[in-house]
């Protein structure tokens, strides 16, 4: 087995502790710094596939992101502006009234994970934060909103809706969380809808590569 | 005729009551020394354990682990920095006395502990005929991540499930301790023991980690419910079918909220409902509490439950909610209308 193919493999299986001694092995063994990068957002990849499928669940994603980012640190000094980001700034967020950021974090990981820059605003968002911090980052390219109680769809339906109309361009809004449908998602006027974290990677590249 | 109570208690023998048995009407709720459990108060505190706890107003309504401060966010510290309630410190004479004398929804609303306006108790003669629950809230699962927060908890279940496996050992030990004062200074029907498992699709951890972690400690705890004279109903939000033959091999006697994301619940019901009493089965995301929610679309919703669960007996109305004042109103009058002559058609006896 290749250096890289064992990040992946540990990558998968969620070591945080051996993936940096082996990501750092297969610097030493000549592999580029890219395409060490882009091994493991593959395997972030199919970890994501593992969970829509149902076969693996969240601590087991978590532990993979994990070892993800102690990889990454690993490669970040070496990568030319000093980030892993390949497909731009995602903006995420819990949408105002909702407290609930487990989900949202999950996203977030996963999101950061497949190649994004992610800035997350937390929970309790208010339109007018997303459409701040949409102006104070350069190459925003996703705005990602979560919710979960059914209380707060039509806060989700109104901050997609502010946000549309404020004349802001160049990203894709995707919404997601508990309560939302794909059907109810397509009302509030976003780009995109994901069921859960691992297919929320999978959209935000769709999205952003369309 | 039977109290209502004992129509109750029917239900949760698994047997068919004289009519659906309702948590809004019939129970008589309380909580067993609440600051055991979590904050009581309205603005930010900390329980009897050390936990950091937010009140967050309405539509919430409850007290939240407050978010990033932790009592430690390495599960291998549990043992130096866990401290466990001293259940003899306290006067359980007293306590039970305040408890059975508190406005439980006022707790549940947002008024922290304070007692009934009418100065009334649970044991009064004009409630005599109501069902008596206690309300346990942060399970073994919970007060882990309210300890060291949610994701922490999780990654500690995948990287070390052997200290995760003796934290749950220690606390199924205190809530057994719990449960026996419990029995000994209330006069109490049922315990309904919080403890989420599941998300809207899916459980936290996998059912086989479930099972290899917290199953055997969770047995436990429902002997020791039994031992105590008091039946064992569980609350787990979200989606736990794969678990639910589980709860029932381990003598589990009632299963609540049973949200509508456990799409086989009236096949699992079939199956099992004359082991285990399946409690609400309400879509409150879809039905209850949307924003467009109306009183024709709740009293739909109570009778396609009513339909698919309430069928031989079994069965108990709880419209569990955040936004509860929201729906009860067409909700109890469905029930009314529906429920309470329910049995009376033989075909659903």
């Amino acid at each position: 087995m290749s250096k890289i193919e064992e990040v992946k493999a540990m990558l998968e299986a969620g070591k945080a502790k051996l993936v940096p001694g082996l990501v750092q092995e297969a610097l030493n063994d000549g592999k580029g710094v890219q395409d060490i990068l882009q091994a493991m957002i593959a395997s972030m990849g199919a970890v994501g596939d593992k969970f829509s499928a149902g076969e693996v669940y969240v601590p087991e994603m978590l532990m993979a992101a994990k070892a993800m980012s102690k990889g990454v640190e690993v490669l970040k000094p070496l990568l030319v502006d000093g980030s892993a980001s390949t497909l731009g700034t995602c903006i995420i967020g819990t949408v105002e009234g909702d407290l609930h950021d487990i989900g949202k974090n999950l996203v977030a990981m996963m999101i950061e994970s497949a190649g994004f820059k992610v800035v997350d605003l937390g929970v309790d968002v208010s339109a007018a934060k997303f459409i701040e911090a949409i102006k104070a980052n350069n190459d925003v390219t996703l705005v990602a909103l979560s919710g979960l109680l059914t209380t707060t769809m039509v806060a989700m339906k109104d901050s997609v809706q502010t946000i549309k109309a404020s004349g802001l361009t160049g990203f894709k809004v995707i919404v997601g969380g508990a309560p939302i449908s794909s059907e109810f998602a397509a009302t509030t006027g976003a780009d995109g809808f994901a069921p859960d974290a691992g297919s929320a990677a999978v959209k935000a590249k769709e999205l952003v590569m369309a | 005729m039977m109290t209502k109570r004992e129509n109750a208690l029917k239900a949760y023998r698994h047997e068919t009551p004289d009519y659906i048995p309702c948590f809004l009407t019939d129970f008589s709720m309380i909580q067993c020394c609440p600051d055991l459990e979590r904050y009581t108060g309205i603005t930010r505190g900390k329980d009897y354990w050390g936990c950091d706890w937010t009140f967050e107003p309405a539509p919430i309504n409850a007290p939240m682990p407050t978010p990033g401060v932790h009592l430690f966010e390495d599960i291998s510290e549990w043992r130096d920095k866990l401290k466990f309630p001293d259940l003899e410190g306290i006067d359980w004479v007293k306590q039970a006395d305040i408890d059975v004398h508190s406005d439980f929804f006022g707790l549940l609303t947002g008024k922290g502990i304070t007692p009934n306006e009418d100065g009334s108790s649970i044991y009064d003669e004009d409630k005599k005929d109501l069902l008596r629950l206690a309300m346990i809230l942060n399970g073994p699962f919970e007060r882990l991540h309210a300890c060291m927060g949610f994701q922490n908890a999780l990654m500690a279940i995948a990287a070390e499930p052997e200290e995760c496996r003796e934290y749950f050992k220690a606390m199924a030990d205190w809530k057994i301790e719990y449960l026996k004062k419990i029995g000994k200074y209330y006069d109490l029907d049922v315990i309904m023991f919080h403890d989420d498992y599941g998300t809207n699709d899916r459980m936290f951890m996998s059912p086989d980690t479930w099972r290899k972690l917290i199953k055997p400690e969770l047995a436990r705890i429902v002997k020791a419910c039994h031992e105590a004279g008091m039946i064992y109903e569980h609350h787990s939000c979200g989606f736990v079918e794969p678990i639910i033959p589980d709860l029932v091999e381990i003598g589990v006697d009632a299963l609540d909220p049973i949200q509508a994301c456990n799409i086989n619940a009236g096949k699992l019901k079939k199956k099992y409902g004359n082991k285990l009493t399946f409690v609400g089965g309400f879509n409150n995301q879809d039905a209850f509490e949307r924003s467009d929610s109306t009183p024709e679309g709740i009293k739909a919703e109570y009778r396609r439950a009513v339909d698919l669960l309430a069928q031989g007996g079994s069965y108990i109305a709880f419209p569990m909610g955040v936004a509860f004042a929201s729906f009860a109103e067409p909700f109890i009058e469905e029930h009314f209308k529906y429920g309470m002559s329910f049995y009376q058609n033989p075909a659903n006896k």
